[in-house]
């Protein structure tokens, strides 16, 4: 007999690894206005020397307003950087939707294997 | 009484509750990835991998601190309970690690310019990563299962010092790894929606985690179950008679 709970609990993950491919297909229309408007609030600008990497200018300070607009280069927005958002939270989950299958296909495995023996 | 299958029932229905609470923490962590935190100034949308890419290093890092904690409990009360957690925590720390690992270039290829550096971050969780593949080889090549029990365990353990390191090696060494935005001593710097956002992803992983963690266990119990059963069957079967033996 196949465990109700092992089934359900793949019916489960296997809706939340569609719903987290699909939800980053949203993003790019969102980016655009979420750059457009708060982004360039000084605390969102800290955030951005911190999360660079060392070698990247190394300025802690907010970027310098002329009018209300940054002064600064925005950064590069490319489509390939939206790509590899996509890529990665696809990977993640399938990688995590793959291990349940797995786990789910052994415990198959050893029910039978028990039935069998008379378990 | 058996107490056995009723033990793993209660582990299948703690994996399905906890599994739900995971889904909920999940859909809420994807809900303020994309529509809540705010599109990072200097790298741009490409920083919504940090909100995978951390949860699944503090999962894996916590689940190799399970592997090495059970392992000295098994190497000390030779508990089957404890090593069936240890391997259940150290298959799943593998799985997030080659998540971090994936995500990681990802990330770096747009901010950096390049797949992968050399640099101590990367590169001690590449080691780590080996270690913990090492474990399972190590299990699955002794010559008895209980040998590879033991010498898993002492990997474990061993494997366990290689995170302290990656903890601290921005700290240490010449780094190009960002430092820690949320772990620092002077309090988080991140934009409070970035830091809401990956407390939430945190809390999400972390519930994942131990939902995985339980249904795994279950597996390694059952599995336990029917070696016990298929010893069982051996012991109670009439010996073969030898031939030639008694004439």
């Amino acid at each position: 007999m196949r465990s109700h709970t092992s089934r359900r609990f793949r019916l489960l993950l296997a809706a939340a690894a569609a719903l987290c491919i699909s939800a980053p297909l949203a993003v790019p229309a969102l980016a655009q206005e979420s750059a457009s408007a708060p982004a360039s609030t000084p605390s969102t600008a800290s955030t951005s020397t911190e999360a660079q990497p060392s070698t990247a200018t190394p300025s802690t300070s907010a970027p310098a307003l002329s009018n209300g607009l940054p002064t600064e280069p925005a950064p590069p927005r490319t489509l390939r950087a939206y790509w590899h958002v996509w890529i990665a939270f696809t990977l993640a989950w399938l990688l995590l939707f793959g291990y349940v299958v797995s786990v789910g296909r052994r415990f198959g495995k050893v029910e039978r294997e028990l039935e069998a023996m008379g378990g | 009484m058996d107490t056995e299958p009723q033990s793993l029932r209660g582990t299948r229905t703690a994996a399905a509750v906890l599994a739900l609470l995971a889904a909920a923490g999940v859909l809420a962590a994807l809900y303020m990835v994309f529509f809540y935190a705010p599109t990072e100034t200097s790298m741009g949308i490409v920083q919504r991998i940090f909100y995978v890419h951390v949860p699944s290093a503090w999962v894996a890092f916590m689940a190799f601190g399970i592997v090495a904690l059970c392992s000295l409990g098994y190497l000390w009360l030779r508990d089957e309970r404890l090593d069936a957690i240890a391997v259940s925590a150290a298959e799943l720390g593998t799985v997030f690690t080659t998540i971090v690992l994936l995500t990681g270039p990802l990330w770096g290829r747009i901010a950096w310019g390049a797949w992968w550096v050399w640099e101590p971050r990367l590169t001690l969780t590449l080691l780590l990563w080996f270690i913990y593949v090492g474990y399972f080889m190590l299990r699955g090549a002794a010559e008895s299962a209980e040998r590879g029990k033991r010498f898993a365990a002492v990997l474990g353990i061993v494997g366990a010092v290689d995170i302290p390191l990656i903890h601290l090696s921005v700290q240490w060494f010449r780094s190009q790894h960002p430092k820690p935005v949320i772990l620092r001593p002077e309090g988080p710097t991140a934009d409070p929606e970035i830091v809401q956002t990956l407390l939430v992803s945190l809390l999400a992983f972390t519930l994942l985690f131990f939902a995985l963690l339980l249904y795994r266990y279950g597996l390694e119990r059952l599995r336990a179950r029917v070696e016990a059963a298929r010893l069982r069957a051996a012991d109670a079967r009439p010996a073969a008679p030898i031939e030639g033996a008694f004439r």
